[in-house]
């Protein structure tokens, strides 16, 4: 289609000869120039290209491994732990923490998760998933005094949200042992 | 050592007991790390870093306020080298940065005197995550053009790059919502003039716009060359102003510093008789 632009054929009128080859009236209409010179906003990052359900079990199973990292070396508050967890579930995970690197105990092994996503909410472009585990930790204990641990996998809701540019988990409730059924 | 052992058929008081029991010895020996965190049935230490506040599950057995308000006191004593925990919790709390998450939760179940987290604050780091376009600039005559002096000039952001953003955030017991909303164009047309323009500005339509008339929203006539100019151009910037406001799920709610975003390009205006005379 071509466009014709205002301006544009006057000029071609006026200086034919001289601009003949900078205006053609009929060529793309590149009314947007390149680049703009604004390099702090980069797009929305989706250098993954995970769904929703991909993104948030993402969050999930990497806040464990975290966790899990930081429960073998005493670490109390992992700063890799923000990218996530937020609110009260980073709360909840610095507090578990806390309190193993308080009594000095640290933790070997680990435990085997099998999360699924529930829901997700709102249909369109979600920003809440619900996630539900079953969560077997019964390897996942003191390093010390190791022994045959018959701890039942317990059940685990976790909330994750987006805000907007990752996933992370925001609320987590812990069950007790045996309490998948 | 003692083990103790979970069945499915033990009865809630053992839990419980074994819940609160002094630190040291069973929760060394019989617990998965898990268990530090626990919320369970009949309470645990996760329940101090909790705030569920039952509407926002619903459905969810034993999910409610009550129970977990009512296992924080329970908690604080098994979880406390001493047996004043309970007591001083509110003092311990000032030094400690976890406690306007904790203190919270005790507070709901008491007085409910103080918010957990401060949604505006939340609000706040939100606002530092949405990630807004840059605007398309788009002008009539077009900018990889030379324009002439005098030709009333048409100015807009491209539709794609003005509309709404808005990220979301948890909060316990709820979620933050921030909305950016553009509002203002700033143009710098590069020759010391400035248009402010209330809207996106409207784009040229050469089947609806008479072609000598100025923009009704946006634009800038030059009146000289760029010839002078350093590189020949005018350097021409937009700037949009982005509203933001937050909303939260308990109906709180405010404004925030608005957002600029910002883009750029050059324009050649020439005068025709100008041009011959350099060109030739």
């Amino acid at each position: 289609m071509a466009v014709v632009h205002r301006g544009a054929a006057a000029i071609c009128g006026a200086v034919v000869a001289m601009v003949a080859a900078s205006c053609t009236p009929t060529g793309p209409d590149r009314s947007a120039p390149s680049p703009p010179p604004s390099p702090s906003f980069p797009e929305p990052s989706s250098s993954a290209p995970q769904t929703a359900e991909e993104a948030a079990l993402a969050a999930y199973e990497g806040m464990w491994a975290v966790v899990v990292d930081a429960s073998h070396d005493g670490v109390t508050e992992p700063p890799e732990l923000g990218d996530y967890a937020q609110g009260q579930a980073h709360a909840l995970m610095v507090q578990a923490l806390e309190s193993a690197a308080e009594e000095g105990v640290t933790y070997s092994g680990d435990p085997v998760l099998n999360p699924e996503v529930i829901s997700l909410a709102p249909e369109e472009n979600p920003t809440t998933a619900d996630i539900e585990d079953c969560a077997d930790g019964s390897a996942w204990i003191p390093a010390e005094n190791r022994t045959d641990s018959q701890i039942k996998p317990r059940r685990i809701e976790a909330t994750a949200s987006y805000d907007g540019l990752v996933w992370r988990v925001s609320e987590m409730r812990i069950w007790e042992p045996g309490s998948c059924d | 050592m003692r083990l103790i052992t979970h069945r499915g058929g033990i009865s809630a008081s053992l839990v419980a007991a074994c819940v609160l029991t002094p630190l040291g010895v069973a929760a060394a020996d019989a617990q998965d790390f898990f268990g530090r965190a626990e919320c369970g049935s009949s309470g645990g230490p996760g329940c101090e870093v909790s705030a569920y506040s039952g509407d926002e599950e619903p459905g969810t057995p034993g999910r409610s306020r009550e129970e977990a308000g009512g296992d924080v006191a329970d908690s604080q004593d098994s979880a406390a080298e001493d047996d004043d925990a309970v007591l001083t919790g509110e003092s311990e709390c000032e030094a400690d940065p976890l406690c306007s998450v904790i203190g919270g939760a005790a507070a709901e179940a008491e007085t409910a005197e103080v918010a957990a987290v401060d949604p505006a604050a939340v609000a706040d780091d939100a606002r530092d995550s949405l990630r807004l376009p840059p605007p398309r600039l788009a002008a009539s005559p077009p900018l990889d053009q030379p324009v002439l002096v005098r030709v009333p000039m048409w100015l807009w952001v491209g539709e794609e790059t003005w509309r709404a953003h808005s990220a979301r955030a948890a909060v316990p017991g709820g979620a933050v919502s921030v909305t950016a909303t553009p509002v203002r164009a700033h143009w710098a047309m590069g020759d010391g003039t400035t248009v402010a323009c209330a809207g996106p500005g409207v784009a040229y339509n050469p089947q609806v716009h008479d072609p000598a008339a100025a923009s009704p929203a946006c634009g800038h006539t030059y009146t000289r060359a760029s010839a002078g100019q350093p590189q020949g151009t005018y350097a021409l910037g937009v700037e949009v102003t982005w509203a933001v406001s937050w909303q939260s799920s308990d109906g709180g709610g405010g404004t925030l510093d608005p957002l600029v975003t910002a883009a750029g390009a050059e324009v050649e205006v020439v005068e025709s008789q100008a041009l011959v005379e350099t060109t030739s």
